[in-house]
């Protein structure tokens, strides 16, 4: 299932997000899904994320679609030159992976293998190009493609409570001439903020899913703060997670958190990102605390 | 060695302005540019378009220099709507460093392995042959962003700083920065 078909059918999109392990033992990572996230339409599978060497995205992907979930194939220009990423779409496609998330990704010198090369070929907004292109039945060089085309949801990133949301727009607005089909938005913990920024991104008809991070601990909040970019966790939400710290440590507060912020960003988006970072158990507490159940 | 080619001349003329200042760089000994007979061309198809100046210098790339040949020419070049400029990325951004009009440049300038040049400057060029500049406040994309992202920024800065070393200003931010202060 395409995720530009359930935006058609003005259906309040939600996706889940696993990261593949360093190794290829996925067990626990299938077990926990099969579990934990068949509440959701789809489970982004990350990119070797943070520049971290990992187990292939689209290995993950298939393993997922092959244990009935609809996987979100998450693809970076930093690992590889316009050939490969379009030759990975080619195959994602061949899989009857569709939904993918087209992204620039970190720097290697961020990662665990920080004397590689990045490549850094193509750009997200060119990714987005490409992938459109191969839909249209050509390469990004206007090689023709044999048989059957390609078929995508071409998803996106951006980050709403950045610290220049200007350059976010701009950016934005590059992909959605590019061809992006939806958003999933960086963790989100200022309603206004977003509300604001979504006034503007609103205009670009195109559907933002509101992302979210279920905070584990103040420490964790602290450490987004200081190193994620576009991230920004008000000392309030910091405070709430300190003052009861084995709450934090169980989950009620981070879910609490979570459940209060989308309630109060969900009027103004089409769909929510879940990024649970291994609490795929806490996902489904999260979606019953919604004030507005989904009309599916 | 540096090689650069004029850019399509639909795309120089939509460029000036009323008053147009048109300076040629020819610095480098190796400098492959656009020969003579086209740039006297050029001059005179911008003669009938605009209020034309004209310099011939070299080393634009080279601050010291430059700032001399902006106080000797100060009365055309404070006057200017607009400067178009025919050197490499170098030079282009550093004369857009030191004015407060828009600066473009009607070359693209082309990759060729060994010396460039002198280009004693904290601006680089790359020669990527399609030069961005005139779509980017003259801040080179390709040599300013560790990423040389052409597109926008990559989301990676934190309080316009770049992800790979908190002591690089984000390229892209320093483009919005420079557009936003023209407005």
């Amino acid at each position: 299932m395409l995720l530009t078909e359930l935006f058609g059918q003005r259906k309040f999109v939600i996706t889940g997000e696993v990261g593949p392990p360093k190794g290829i033992q996925i067990n626990d990572l299938l077990h926990s899904a099969d579990k934990h996230l068949r509440c959701v339409d789809a489970i982004n599978v990350t990119d070797c994320q943070a520049s971290m060497m990992k187990l292939g995205s689209l290995a993950t992907c298939k393993a997922l679609l092959d244990h009935g979930h609809t996987p979100v194939f998450q693809l970076v220009c930093r690992d590889r030159n316009r050939i490969a990423l379009q030759s990975d779409l080619l195959s994602a496609a061949f899989f009857g992976i569709n939904n993918v998330l087209l992204l620039t990704g970190d720097h290697t010198t961020l990662g665990d293998a920080p004397e590689s090369k990045p490549v850094y070929d193509l750009d997200s907004v060119s990714l987005i190009q490409a992938a459109a292109a191969l839909e249209k039945g050509f390469d990004l060089n206007g090689n023709k493609l044999e048989g059957e085309l390609p078929r995508f949801a071409k998803g996106a990133v951006v980050s709403p409570c950045s610290d220049n949301v200007d350059v976010q727009l701009f950016k934005m607005l590059a992909k959605v001439n590019a061809g992006a089909d939806f958003f999933q938005t960086q963790t989100v913990y200022e309603p206004e903020k977003f509300i604001d920024f979504m006034e503007i991104a609103s205009g670009f008809g195109v559907p933002v899913m509101l992302g979210m991070v279920i905070l584990k601990s103040a420490n964790m909040a602290r450490f987004m703060n200081k190193n994620i970019a576009g991230v920004s966790i008000p000392q309030g939400i910091i405070d709430e997670l300190d003052n009861d710290k084995d709450k934090a440590r169980s989950g009620v507060t981070g879910v609490n958190i979570a459940t209060r912020v989308i309630n109060e960003c969900q009027e103004f988006c089409q769909g929510l990102h879940i990024m649970p970072m291994g609490w795929d158990d806490k996902v489904a507490e999260v979606l019953t605390g919604l004030k507005n159940k989904r009309n599916s | 060695m540096l090689v650069t080619k004029l850019k399509p001349l639909d795309e120089i003329f939509s460029l000036v302005q009323k008053k147009t200042v048109l300076i040629c760089c020819e610095g480098c000994r190796d400098v492959h540019s656009p020969d003579d007979r086209a740039i006297a061309t050029l001059r005179g198809l911008l003669f009938s378009r605009t209020d034309l100046s004209f310099v011939v210098t070299s080393y634009v790339c080279y601050r010291e220099h430059l700032e001399l040949l902006i106080q000797n020419n100060a009365s055309i070049i404070d006057d200017a709507d607009v400067i178009l400029v025919l050197s490499c990325g170098a030079g282009v951004q550093t004369i857009a460093d030191f004015v407060s009009c828009p600066v473009y440049s009607i070359c693209d300038t082309i990759s060729l392995p060994g010396y460039q040049g002198l280009t004693p400057s904290e601006f680089n060029c790359i020669g990527c042959e399609s030069c961005h500049l005139n779509k980017t406040a003259s801040i080179c994309p390709v040599t300013s962003c560790v990423k040389g992202l052409v597109n926008g920024a990559c989301g990676g800065a934190k309080n316009g700083m770049c992800e790979v070393d908190v002591s690089i200003e984000c390229g892209w931010v320093r483009i919005f920065e420079r557009v936003e202060s023209r407005k």
